[in-house]
């Protein structure tokens, strides 16, 4: 099926749904390609398939209960979640949490960021077909695992925060153990950004791919690493530093090309950043008590604030009517405003076989936004793909115009039957 | 300190001859919510907008009472800008949850807005996609779950049955 659509039918239009279920994305999402030949001229987007109520079910428990509740919106950045929230309801309560438990927090924030990005990162590679990227850096993402495992007792959800403060010390055994870890990993990332720099079939793949100008996506509204691979300084620990970057401030990482290589310098870059800066506030790391009394009532109000998730900006709006329950927590992820880009811009012009590298390239999370979009064009001849099927194709299609014919040395088929 | 004031200052100067309310919350100092007519929304965006003020951040809406007690939804428009957060807000009464779009100023609005329409009932006029976000398909018409009133679909378990 795959070499017939390579070879045939160039001038006709087709719409390739794709998904919900997906081997290869791992989460539910639903994208329909219109197609003219190669070329995608319409895309759209639907989500909503990992859609649990977040938001209401907050409305029905103690301020204590939801911050759980939210660190479980997302597996990969839950203690970004918890952060967001609980900040808003300390300013609420009109509490000021120690310094030594803000710093805590901005620690745990950027292992977070480590463990996130080396996950995208696989993740992104394996699109490509870049297998022994995936792997590596899967493998290396086991260590940031590990620190969290060991510091906080739990691989994800690891519940930093409590109410009014965080809930594990810095011990000095665990900073020493750190820097160990923290010193093997930037060798590791080092190779990864010569790989990202310098390998010629990986650049093939990402140099100036999925494109967007700084205009556009400060038009469109796209934030975190997907905005600062464009050059635009919107970095929320640097704009409106919170817990820990207010006391030890971070640098923004931005690179200008905005393509989908930037997007993977960026990110790696990023990495360094953080584990400079954990080494940095790990010496100068304030003394003092690890959280505050935190009230089990709340007077109304409300407050908004934001954090900057690996994704981007997280951002979150609670209300708060007098009771012990949240009138109202509102949350927007990183996710969805970058899936405008890729939706209403990115994707439109390139070549079927290379969307997946540049929905990845977004760092896509699907029980963040739990929303989708529709790509769905008035033409009829659908054919349906999963997301494997489009992996295949956008692998087979590249080592075809590079003059190797796939079928024939037999690796997929082998992978297939094991 | 000064800059941010500076930051809340220009936004308030945009919005000055739409505002009805401005107010400075004390327990955040980097915030100013203006407060406008719903009719007035897409002037006050549009305002910030031109101006270059900041970027949307996203669109909420909850579901409140007016301080003579009557149901009302409250819907805040969000933007950043550098350390401060702008907010234009607007009410509508549950009779009347009626809003224009601006998405053709901001098209990206497209997503909050369809979050705003499935899960409070608010008639966006003119927004561009009506389709479900985040609902399932056969999800009833005209039940909101967002609003206060909504404790639970009364026949789940017949309406689950029939989805299968």
């Amino acid at each position: 099926m795959t070499d017939n659509l390579i070879d045939s039918n160039k001038s006709q239009k087709y719409i390739v749904p794709i998904g919900p279920q997906h081997p290869a994305l791992k989460e539910p999402g639903h994208f329909e390609f219109t197609v003219e030949g190669e070329i995608v001229v319409d895309a759209s987007i639907r989500l909503g398939y990992v859609h649990r109520g977040v938001e209401k079910a907050a409305e029905s428990r103690t301020w204590t209960q939801v911050l759980y509740l939210v660190e479980r919106v997302c597996g990969i950045c839950s203690h970004a979640h918890g952060t967001a929230f609980i900040q808003n309801a300390e300013a609420l309560a009109g509490i000021e949490i120690p310094p030594r438990a803000k710093v805590i927090r901005a620690i745990a924030g950027e292992i977070e960021r480590l463990h996130s990005h080396l996950l995208w990162l696989g993740v992104a590679a394996h699109e490509g077909g870049f297998d022994a990227m995936f792997m590596y850096s899967w493998r290396d993402r086991e260590i940031v695992m590990d620190i969290l495992e060991n510091f906080f007792g739990n691989r994800v959800n690891y519940s930093v925060n409590i109410p009014g403060g965080v809930k594990e010390d810095i011990t000095p055994e665990f900073a020493e153990q750190l820097r160990i870890k923290l010193d093997f990993l930037e060798k590791r990332l080092k190779h990864y950004l010569d790989v990202v720099n310098d390998d010629v079939t990986f650049r093939a793949r990402t140099v100036n791919i999925g494109t967007l100008g700084k205009e556009e996506m400060t038009r469109l509204g796209a934030t975190g690493p997907t905005a600062r691979s464009a050059g635009i300084t919107r970095d929320i620990r640097v704009d409106r530093p919170y817990s820990g970057f207010d006391i030890y401030p971070i640098n923004m990482i931005l690179d200008d090309h905005g393509d989908l290589n930037a997007r993977f310098v960026v990110r790696l870059k990023e990495c360094f950043e953080s584990i400079r800066y954990i080494r940095d506030v790990l010496e100068k790391i304030p003394e003092g008590e690890l959280s505050v009394k935190f009230p089990r009532k709340i007077p109304a109000g409300e407050s908004m604030s934001s954090v900057e998730a690996p994704r981007g900006e997280l951002f979150y709006f609670v209300r708060s009517n007098g009771t012990e329950n949240p009138d109202r927590v509102k949350v927007r992820t990183a996710s969805l405003c970058n899936w405008g880009t890729i939706v209403s811009a990115v994707a439109k012009g390139h070549k079927l076989a290379d969307m997946p590298m540049i929905l990845a390239g977004i760092d896509p999370c699907f029980s963040c936004n739990d929303r989708m979009v529709n790509i769905v064009g008035k033409e009829k001849n659908a054919q349906l793909w999963t997301w494997e099927q489009l992996r295949k194709y956008g692998i087979n299609y590249h080592a075809m115009q590079e003059g190797f014919n796939v079928s024939d040395c037999g690796i997929e088929q082998l992978r297939e039957e094991k | 300190m000064t800059d941010i004031m500076n930051y809340l200052k220009e936004a308030e100067s945009y919005l000055s001859d739409i505002s009805e309310k401005v107010v400075y919350p004390e327990n955040q100092t980097n915030r100013i919510d203006v407060y406008v007519a719903p009719q007035d929304i897409k002037r006050a965006v549009k305002a910030l907008y031109d101006h270059h003020f900041g970027y949307l951040i996203t669109i909420s809406a909850y579901d409140t009472t007016s301080d003579d007690g009557k149901p009302q939804i409250g819907l805040v428009y969000h933007f950043g800008e550098g350390p401060t957060i702008c907010s234009i807000r607007t009410f509508l009464p549950h009779d009347h949850r009626i809003v224009d779009t601006i998405c053709d100023i901001i098209g990206s609005a497209t997503v909050y807005e369809r979050e705003c329409r499935e899960l409070f009932g608010i008639e966006i006029v003119g927004t561009p996609d009506k389709s479900k976000l985040l609902l399932p398909e056969d999800w009833p018409d005209g039940v909101y779950p967002m609003l206060k009133s909504f404790t639970g679909l009364t026949d789940a378990g017949k309406w689950q049955k029939e989805s299968k």
